[in-house]
């Protein structure tokens, strides 16, 4: 059953939770999938903007800048997969009129997040996908996303809702829903449709995500078909068959759900033959149930509101849509998934019907007067949940349905009790004999089965609670916060409104020492406590939250020392805002188009930014708003920056350096390095690199690359680079880093023998110590040892005598031997000289 | 499933939940959606095609009027439902109603800044009229998926579908609309 399956996973490999095109209306179905072309992006880096008008009316303890910072996690939770090259990077503010997804505004992929008033009532968020409509195109291996668009309503503080007295009940954004609903749209606008495992595809119903946990492995393995790294095949494994009705006939868009008990759950679609391929399983072992989709209502376009696939690369052919229906068919033995593998001939013979009695359930648990999706369940307890259903569930007079029995997958009776005082809902009671983690339900009745995923999750502990947020100090005297309450542990991250702060203590009575995040004066921060078990403080406080109030803050504008660029080119641009207060790594600058790619940026200064940007060569010219966001500040200028026309045979510097001794991009005083320049022609020979306005020692490397000279003596940081013509032709300038010197090693020693020298060599196996001058005590940047050409992760990194400090390896045992092996170490793209080293066998 | 009667009616204008849809949407009752609605009409569909408006897709329905339950519209009314193909392109709104030419329905739409009529609600809004074997009208609305238990207090809100007599919810938005001016 088990045949090799990396050569399978390659091109196009799944059914569809996406938006799926087929060559044609008959078998063979490959799918054709609807996604953004990730090589017309920088860095893989898809931008999404954020309409600058902003929503008309927020609750009163919400703020603009709180709301875009929700906004950014939400986005966020998709670039946490591992296995997905795509990441939604944050653009900044946009004008309303270059959201325009088809026109003159911008020819570059992005999502735009916009405060709709021509959204109708009833509606909170909708997402629009915008592509060709190819006619007449084949082969085509995907069809490109040209932009996505979420329109949100402007008012964003009430929530029509009858069973209030007043009709109403203000809400914020703060909460789990506006942030899982960003979630949710932010895959669709990445080219995902719902799906039926529970995950944060599926419609809110069933979502068993929260704030902690935004997605599930059914998520990430539908971002990653789309967006795979080269590692996702060899990762995951596959599982193959096919679905037909005992007359033989194929079932169209049955969903097929792997599941594991106390895990995940990842399913897909059937084509219209019945066949279906799911990949991006982690190993494991699974079972293997087939389900039909919900029906779709009187008025409904599709079932589940999923769009069928199209027989044809354009709409023209129209969808292949299916209002099959079956018994769900939960097979009794498992599969063990491998990776790099293919699990295939999983079939199922279906009896078709004419209706689903049971579908669309929830459930909830209480903590307190909060009902919590994801239902959060104490192990070692008797527990209880709510359920509620859209059908199956209660009879006529509300009662529970006759006949209906609930199960938890893996073993566990539950008790199906009324609901008092309120018909529609069954109260379901149960001792949860296992350890945590998520847990699905079996819903059994009218002849017919119902599984719900992530029908609630078991934890060991409490969720967090946050009672007091006080303003403290670092030990550097830099803003912190002391963040007090129950429940927070070590993995605990606070966030405040939207923004993750690292955490600089766990104190010993159970608090927490947290970086501020930059805010304006008096600025009202919400903050909230995410348990690594996905659970919250928001379980606790529902949405009356623990409020920091900023007594001073940043200042609140900026200007720039560019206002214009032509397309095609690329410079740095210079910001200066006083009174912020920048920190490396929590700056981002957006430019309003998705035409203008920020490339780099570089904080002088607190006050003070250097920016790469780049401007695509067919960018219309448009004014664009500049936003500037560090922390909770958000800065932002509307019309600020202007697209010129294209000039042709301009000078363009690009700010990717290479360093000519090692190859990588990092260079420091004094290294020689690389540096491409567009249109450069004839001229290299007499064109001069200056750095910081200093002329260098520049040499042509021909096909329009200088070489030059860092100069010696160069302090590490932002550098600025142009290029001068022997005519005086000057380059726009573009910023660069200067790195620290390179790590030297001082010495190795191996094993217990120490020194190695002549009669006394390494060997493979052996602990290898490394003593290294000019390693940062705490660095982030990823450390490398690389014995012979060959790369070993360093096993531990300890501070060592006079400022060095210890690189430990385990030699690898196909490490090459010789008397003179070298030795490098690297520190980001910083790399060491050689240190020779004997390596003999064992 | 669940049908009519005057009762259930009532259950559905208490507790109408919304619909499914890749959009998310929020639950309007009956009276919000009689109340937040600037028109209601019922008809049939006589033609429709993708339009590009400001680079955004709609398709445009246009509905011929057998009776006006709300506002003023004419024999004809325009509608606007996001997504569709138009000029080239072609942008997907997951969610978003497709309209059958030929089928009668009562719809409510809305209007906002831009001017177009739109389905309050995406499909929340659009009713298919069908007759029983006595000949009786119906108003079918199609099953719900959000179910929701209210987050803040813990109460629980039901779901109904809705098929109901077209005379009774006339009657009802019309008794609704008297409420309202007597207001």
């Amino acid at each position: 059953m088990l045949a090799a399956a990396a050569a399978l996973l390659s091109g196009a490999a799944s059914g569809y939770y996406h938006f799926v095109h087929y060559p044609g209306p008959t078998a063979p179905f490959p799918p054709i999938f609807e996604k953004f072309d990730v090589t017309a992006l920088s860095n893989n880096a898809l931008p999404f903007y954020i309409v600058e008008t902003g929503p008309t009316t927020i609750a009163s303890t919400d703020s603009f800048p709180a709301i875009v910072s929700q906004i950014k996690l939400a986005a966020s939770a998709w670039n946490t997969v591992p296995t997905s090259t795509i990441r939604l990077t944050f653009g900044g503010l946009i004008s309303a009129g270059n959201t325009v997804a088809l026109g003159p505004s911008q020819v570059s992929p992005g999502v735009d997040v916009a405060f709709d008033s021509d959204i109708p009532p009833g509606i909170r968020a909708q997402t629009s996908i915008t592509k060709w409509d190819y006619s007449g195109v084949t082969g085509a291996s995907f069809i490109p996303i040209l932009r996505s668009r979420i329109s949100l309503r402007p008012d964003l503080t009430q929530y029509p809702d009858p069973s209030y007295p007043n009709g109403t009940v203000a809400t914020v954004t703060y909460d789990e829903a506006f942030f899982e609903t960003l979630v949710h749209e932010f895959g669709h606008s990445l080219g995902l449709q719902h799906s039926l495992t529970s995950g944060a595809m599926a419609q809110a119903t069933t979502r068993g995500t929260t704030k902690s946990h935004p997605l599930t492995p059914d998520d990430v393995a539908g971002v990653s078909l789309l967006y795979p790294t080269a590692d996702f095949a060899t990762t995951t494994g596959s599982i193959t068959g096919q679905v037909t009705a005992t007359d033989n006939s194929g079932i169209n868009m049955a969903s097929v759900v792997v599941i594991s008990p106390n895990g995940g759950a990842i399913s897909n679609l059937t084509n219209p033959d019945g066949t279906y391929r799911i990949d991006g399983i982690p190993p494991g072992i699974y079972y293997i149930y087939v389900h039909p989709l919900p029906p779709a209502g009187a008025t409904d376009a599709y079932p589940d509101q999923i769009l069928p696939p199209w027989a044809s690369l354009t709409s023209r052919n129209g969808q292949i849509a299916t209002r099959d229906v079956f018994g769900t068919i939960f097979q009794p033995t498992t599969y063990t998934i491998s990776a790099g593998m293919t699990t295939a001939n999983v079939n199922f013979s279906v009896q078709r019907k004419t209706t689903v009695p049971i579908y669309n359930v929830t459930t909830y648990s209480y903590i307190g007067p909060n009902a919590l999706k994801a239902a959060p369940v104490s192990t070692g307890t008797t527990s209880q949940l709510v359920a509620a259903g859209q059908s199956g569930i209660v009879s006529s007079n509300g009662s529970p349905a006759n006949g209906l029995s609930v199960s938890v997958m893996g073993g566990g009776a539950v008790q199906v009790n009324p609901y008092p005082n309120s018909g529609g809902y069954v109260i379901l009671d149960f001792s949860p004999p296992y350890g945590p983690g998520p847990r699905h339900l079996i819903f059994t009745g009218n002849g017919d089965q119902y599984v719900l995923p992530y029908a609630f999750n078991l934890e060991n502990l409490p969720p967090p609670n946050i009672t007091t947020v006080t303003a403290a100090t670092d030990s550097n005297g830099n803003p912190a916060a002391l963040v007090q309450g129950t429940g927070l542990l070590s993995d605990t991250r606070i966030l405040f409104d939207g923004v993750v702060t690292p955490t600089l203590a766990n104190n010993a009575d159970g608090s927490m020492l947290v970086s501020l995040p930059s805010a304006p004066a008096n600025y009202q921060s919400r903050v909230v406590a995410l348990n690594s078990d996905g659970q919250s403080s928001l379980f606790v406080q529902g949405t009356n939250v623990t409020q920091f109030n900023y007594s001073s803050g940043a200042g609140g504008s900026f200007s720039m020392n560019m206002t214009s660029l032509p397309a095609g080119q690329q410079a740095m641009i210079q910001i200066d805002a006083p009174g912020a207060n920048f920190v490396a790594g929590q700056v981002s600058v957006g430019f309003g188009s998705s035409d203008i790619v920020p490339q780099q940026v570089y904080v002088v200064s607190p006050t003070r930014l250097l920016v790469n940007i780049g401007i695509q060569s067919q960018a219309p010219s448009i004014a664009a708003t500049v936003t500037v966001n560090s922390g909770l500040q958000l800065l932002s200028i509307s019309n600020a920056f202007q697209i010129l026309p294209q000039t042709s045979n301009a000078l363009v510097v690009s700010s990717a350096l290479v360093n000519v001794t090692t190859g990588l991009s990092g260079v420091s005083a004094g290294s020689l390095a690389y540096v491409t320049v567009a249109n450069l022609g004839n001229a290299g020979a007499t064109a001069t690199v200056l750095v910081n306005g200093q002329q260098t020692a520049t040499q042509t490397a021909g096909n329009g690359v200088l070489s030059f000279q860092v100069p010696v003596g160069m302090t590490p940081g932002p550098a600025v680079l142009s290029v001068q013509l022997a005519n005086g032709t000057l380059s726009y300038p573009v910023a660069f880093n200067v790195d620290l010197p390179p790590p030297v090693i001082d010495n190795v020693l191996a094993g217990t023998s120490g020194q190695l020298d002549s009669s006394h060599s390494a060997t493979p196996g052996q602990l290898m110590t490394l003593i290294v001058e000019g390693i940062q005590n705490g660095t982030t940047l990823p450390i490398n040892v690389s014995v012979g050409g060959l790369d070993h992760a360093p096993v531990a990194v300890l501070p060592s005598a006079n400022g060095t400090t210890q690189v430990q390896v385990i030699l690898s045992t196909s490490v090459i031997t010789g008397p003179q092996i070298p030795v490098t170490v690297s520190v980001g793209t910083r790399v060491s000289s050689v240190f020779d080293i004997p390596i003999g066998s064992n | 499933m669940r049908s009519s009667s005057i009762h259930i009616l009532a259950g559905v204008i208490a507790v109408f939940m919304a619909s499914v849809s890749a959009t998310t949407l929020e639950r309007l009752s009956m009276g919000d959606m009689t109340d937040q609605s600037t028109m209601i009409v019922r008809g049939t569909v006589t033609s429709s095609a993708g339009e590009l408006r400001n680079g955004v897709i709609s398709t445009h329905y246009q509905f011929a009027v057998s009776e006006t339950w709300k506002g003023s519209s004419g024999t004809k009314v325009d509608i606007y439902v996001p997504g569709g193909t138009a000029q080239g392109f072609l942008q997907s709104v997951p969610g978003a109603p497709v309209l059958s030419p030929g089928v009668e329905y009562v719809i409510f739409l809305w209007t906002g800044p831009s001017g177009r009529p739109q389905i309050i609600g995406l499909s929340q809004g659009l009713f298919s009229v069908v007759s029983d074997k006595s000949g009786l009208v119906y108003l079918n609305r199609g099953s719900v998926a959000e179910m929701m238990i209210d987050a803040k207090t813990g109460r629980p809100v039901t779901d109904e579908n809705v098929h109901v007599p077209a005379s009774t919810l006339k009657s009802f938005v019309k008794k609704r609309q008297a409420v309202s001016v007597t207001q």
